[in-house]
């Protein structure tokens, strides 16, 4: 496996894919950090991020799965590789070394952001202790919740020398999950489309909101992390072990 | 000692029948001619050869071992091969193509640099794929189907899109294989005039089925009165070789 981990990074040799990764990370801090900061921003900067990240990251995450996916696919489908790599290697070995790969770019990624957005959170002065418990849950669900969407992505990508396959599937999901965030009621929707459970993300709370002081009642709680946790757990189980099979048993 | 040996080989597609009981033949260190018209069901046989396709029913035995899921493995790790149209990266030059399968196979990279002198391409190597002429790329295909020095080597149609000096070319090589390296090579190819200077024994397969296996000097004395294009022609029916 180490081997094959090799080769995937050997084969991304001038595809530009880190400076894809920075560009994109770059577009996703211009986005997050953009606007001015007043002093309510500053005092409540802390749970401020928190409550309008998962909308920022239903945005951005899943786009950034759809494009690394693609990327890492279609150098094999471009060249006719996979023919030539079936008879070298174990079909599903080579299946589950592209996907660390992806997961590794992706974990990147997320990890990029989140201390992108604690030093950018020290850098403006946010006021009040950093709560770290509740960042470090932030991060483990954010990582989870973009693994099984690139998950998803990548077998989409492989399966399919059509990469707008995966390129609509993920769009789709895009809106869908965005379009939850928005809906309370329709909360099943949330819950089952993968893209949208970033809006499950949930640790700010907020009472008495009113329409020039809605940031002064806010509080910091934990979510419903068993359920949550679960589901996204079987998800990415569900999406890895039925794309790798029907992978391996695909004729090249 | 037979090589490969098939028995009563098929695979069917949507009720179409693409291979229908193959029982093929190869001896060890000869070149094996697979000769057939175009969608005679040669490509997917190799293809079945190498477990890139699954067969309908029938076995594959390869160096005395049936190929199965277990034994698939070991069995490939002793062949090389070149399907239908090379593979490559073309982003990466010919040397980063082939560190790759090293890498994957566990080879030396020494390996690398022989190859590349074998084919001819050891002046080119630094050069990026994409910009390489059809030929090129058809011995960079060679040259990684011969990376790991295999004891078989499945070539299908290695001189496709070749020019005449290309095709002579390729033919001296894979001529040389058996007795430099003590290679067992099977290549398959619709055009017969290749075969004939090359292959020690041919299996000529149409619609599927072998019509024909031996040794190409038994074919001619068939009948003697007609080429062997007639031959051939008589024995896959109406259809006709490029």
């Amino acid at each position: 496996m180490i081997r094959l981990l090799k080769c995937e990074y050997l084969k991304t040799r001038r595809r530009y894919l880190l400076l894809t990764v920075i560009a994109a990370m770059t577009v996703y801090f211009i986005w997050t950090f953009h606007g001015s900061y007043n002093a309510e921003g500053i005092r409540h900067g802390w749970a401020l991020f928190l409550y309008q990240q998962p909308v920022v990251n239903t945005i951005f995450m899943p786009f950034f799965c759809i494009i690394i996916a693609s990327r890492l696919s279609a150098i094999e489908h471009r060249g006719a590789m996979l023919k030539q790599l079936c008879t070298m290697t174990d079909k599903g070995r080579l299946y589950d070394a592209k996907l660390i790969y992806g997961m590794f770019l992706m974990s990147f990624c997320v990890a990029v952001s989140w201390i992108g957005a604690v030093l950018f959170g020290m850098y403006k002065g946010y006021s009040g202790v950093f709560p770290l418990g509740l960042y470090g849950l932030y991060f483990i669900y954010t990582l989870l919740t973009v693994l099984e969407i690139y998950t998803l992505q990548h077998f989409l990508a492989i399966i399919s020398k059509n990469q707008s396959v995966g390129f609509f599937v993920g769009i789709t999901g895009e809106f869908a999950g965005l379009f939850s965030l928005f809906l309370p009621n329709i909360e099943w929707l949330r819950k089952l489309v993968p893209y949208g459970h970033f809006g499950q993300l949930d640790f700010i709370g907020m009472y008495g909101w009113t329409k020039t002081e809605h940031m002064r009642n806010v509080y910091f709680k934990l979510m419903d992390t068993e359920n949550f946790v679960f589901v996204v757990a079987l998800l990415i189980l569900i999406f890895y072990i039925t794309g790798r099979y029907i992978f391996v048993r695909k004729e090249v | 000692m037979d090589i490969v040996k098939t028995k009563e080989l098929t695979k069917v597609y949507k009720g179409s029948v693409c291979v229908d009981n193959v029982n093929m033949k190869v001896k060890e260190k000869s070149i094996y001619g697979f000769l057939g018209p175009n969608g005679a069901g040669k490509s997917t046989t190799l293809k079945m050869l190498l477990g890139l396709v699954h067969p309908t029913g029938g076995e594959i035995h390869i160096f005395g071992k049936e190929f199965n899921r277990k034994n698939r493995g070991e069995i490939l790790k002793r062949t090389g091969s070149l399907i239908e149209s090379p593979s490559y990266y073309g982003h990466l030059t010919a040397y980063e193509n082939l560190r790759i399968y090293t890498t994957i196979l566990g080879l030396p990279e020494k390996n690398i640099d022989k190859v590349l002198s074998i084919v001819r391409l050891d002046r080119q190597k630094g050069k990026r794929v994409s910009a390489y002429s059809l030929g090129m790329k058809q011995r960079l295909g060679l040259a990684s189907a011969l990376l790991s020095f295999p004891e078989l080597l499945i070539l299908d149609e290695p001189v496709n899109g070749l020019d005449p000096a290309g095709i002579q070319e390729m033919r001296e090589l894979i001529s040389s294989l058996p007795q430099k390296y003590d290679m067992t090579v099977m290549v398959s190819s619709h055009i017969l005039s290749e075969i004939d200077r090359l292959a020690d024994e041919v299996g000529i397969i149409a619609n599927g089925r072998i019509m024909y296996q031996g040794p190409l000097d038994a074919l001619h004395k068939t009948d003697s009165s007609k080429s062997l294009e007639e031959i051939f022609i008589d024995l896959t029916g109406k259809e006709k070789s490029l």
